[in-house]
């Protein structure tokens, strides 16, 4: 006998998803498992640990985890077996959904925009409305690495004596903190994350990075860099809270931009384990028919 | 065995579930006005970032056989939308239903918003029109 699963109840189902939810590493805001402010006063209250050498220690999960046992899709009703899901968009049409999700991206202050010389503006905006097009693709849209600051605050720090290893969902990077100096100009060779060194300013880790692609941007509405790009990061551990915020400085640039400060709180939990990652691939990008970037 | 178990699986939009890269609007490659419905034999599945995909042969009526590919929201909404599993809650070979919208390149692509099991079983993870109709 055939078990027909039949979507009847569809009249009951209130259709919509909620976006933020499903990105675990999005916990910028806070971080923590919930109770925001209290949470992070109570965390930063903590004493901060340091490693054997007398060096603040940095390590662990800056991100919150689920255990295996509660993966249970958040919308499922246990007793019908029925899926709700949230959909927060205006309408309700995915067309919709995606455009709002796009103009999202691009509504920043201006204060908090990268400021680009003039000769640059139109370049700026070509690649605004041709990030998804073969024309000027966004790295990001085609699963090449974020760059910093653009991939933001790792998922979890490993440490020993003479670095310290930013772990991001697909990448790594390495901030080297045994007092060594970047490698001399004319021995660059132009990566995604640059090279990195971390000196110590008291309680804050000033991480300077240089020796960039170009390739990467700082941002989706077309926000390109140029190798000469240096980024200096500032990171802070109070107790169990964990600040981040990064400043670009780039020839293509008016004036160092800044990106806002981050905040998270460490995953306490013994058991914590962070998924697998897995791959991103561009297959579409010589399907798009239409340009649009939502 | 659970015959009263009725699983209506509705994911609406595309959720950028894990990560951002590579998403695109649904609308800059299908059109949303031309639904289409295909029925054909699973042979490869891509749980990937930011869409994961299912390529199935079709059959028409000559018996020639042509190579689709299902294109799908993220493996991360996937499992919110109860596949737990993963890839494992498919088998390739077998026969699956996918219905969903038509490319707008011509091109032999769909983007799926429901999927029909061999047992019967009918997960729709994409519902709703341009319109906003439901």
């Amino acid at each position: 006998m055939k078990r027909r699963f039949i979507i009847g109840s569809l009249g009951a189902l209130t259709v919509a998803i909620s976006l933020a939810s499903a990105d675990i590493a999005a916990q910028g805001r806070g971080g923590g498992g919930g109770g925001g402010q209290a949470a992070a006063a109570a965390a930063a209250a903590l004493p901060t640990p340091k490693r054997p050498n007398g060096v603040l220690d940095f390590s662990g999960i800056w991100v919150q985890t689920r255990p295996r046992a509660e993966a249970v899709p958040a919308a499922l009703d246990k007793e019908s077996g029925n899926y709700t899901n949230i959909l927060r968009s205006r309408t309700g049409s995915p067309v919709d959904f995606e455009r709002d999700s796009g103009v999202r991206q691009r509504v920043v202050p201006r204060e908090a925009k990268p400021w680009y010389k003039p000769q640059y503006w139109e370049r700026v905006q070509f690649n605004d409305v041709h990030g998804h097009s073969l024309d000027a693709p966004d790295p990001d849209f085609q699963c090449m690495p974020a760059g910093v600051p653009r991939i933001g605050m790792p998922q979890e720090i490993l440490q020993t004596d003479t670095e310290m290893v930013f772990l991001y969902p697909l990448h790594q990077r390495r901030i080297y903190i045994d007092g060594r100096p970047h490698p001399p100009e004319s021995q660059w060779i132009g990566t995604w994350f640059g090279h990195s060194v971390g000196t110590w300013e008291g309680d804050t880790l000033v991480i300077s990075t240089v020796d960039f692609n170009g390739l990467e941007w700082l941002g989706w509405p077309g926000w390109f860099t140029s190798p000469d790009k240096t980024v200096t990061e500032r990171m802070r551990r109070v107790g169990n809270t964990l600040t981040w915020q990064a400043t670009v400085e780039d020839t293509v640039l008016l004036r160092p931009w800044s990106t806002a400060q981050q905040m998270r709180l460490l995953n306490t939990d013994p058991r914590a384990e962070l998924e697998e990652p897995l791959p991103c691939i561009e297959r579409d990008l010589g399907h798009i028919v239409t340009k649009e970037r939502g | 065995m659970k015959d009263t178990l009725r699983w209506a699986v509705v994911l609406c939009g595309l959720l950028w579930a894990g990560t951002a890269s590579a998403h695109h609007a649904l609308q800059s490659q299908f059109d949303t006005t031309k639904p289409l419905t295909l029925k054909g034999t699973l042979q490869r599945i891509e749980w990937i970032n930011p869409h994961a995909y299912f390529w199935f042969d079709v059959k028409d009526d000559s018996g020639a056989t042509k190579q689709w590919g299902a294109e799908t929201v993220g493996p991360a909404a996937l499992r919110q939308a109860g596949f737990l599993r993963g890839p494992a809650s498919f088998r390739i070979g077998e026969q699956y239903t996918f219905e969903g919208f038509s490319a707008k390149d011509g091109g032999e692509r769909i983007f799926t918003t429901a999927i029909s099991f061999p047992d019967g079983r009918k997960v729709t993870i994409f519902f709703g029109d341009a319109a906003g109709n439901r």
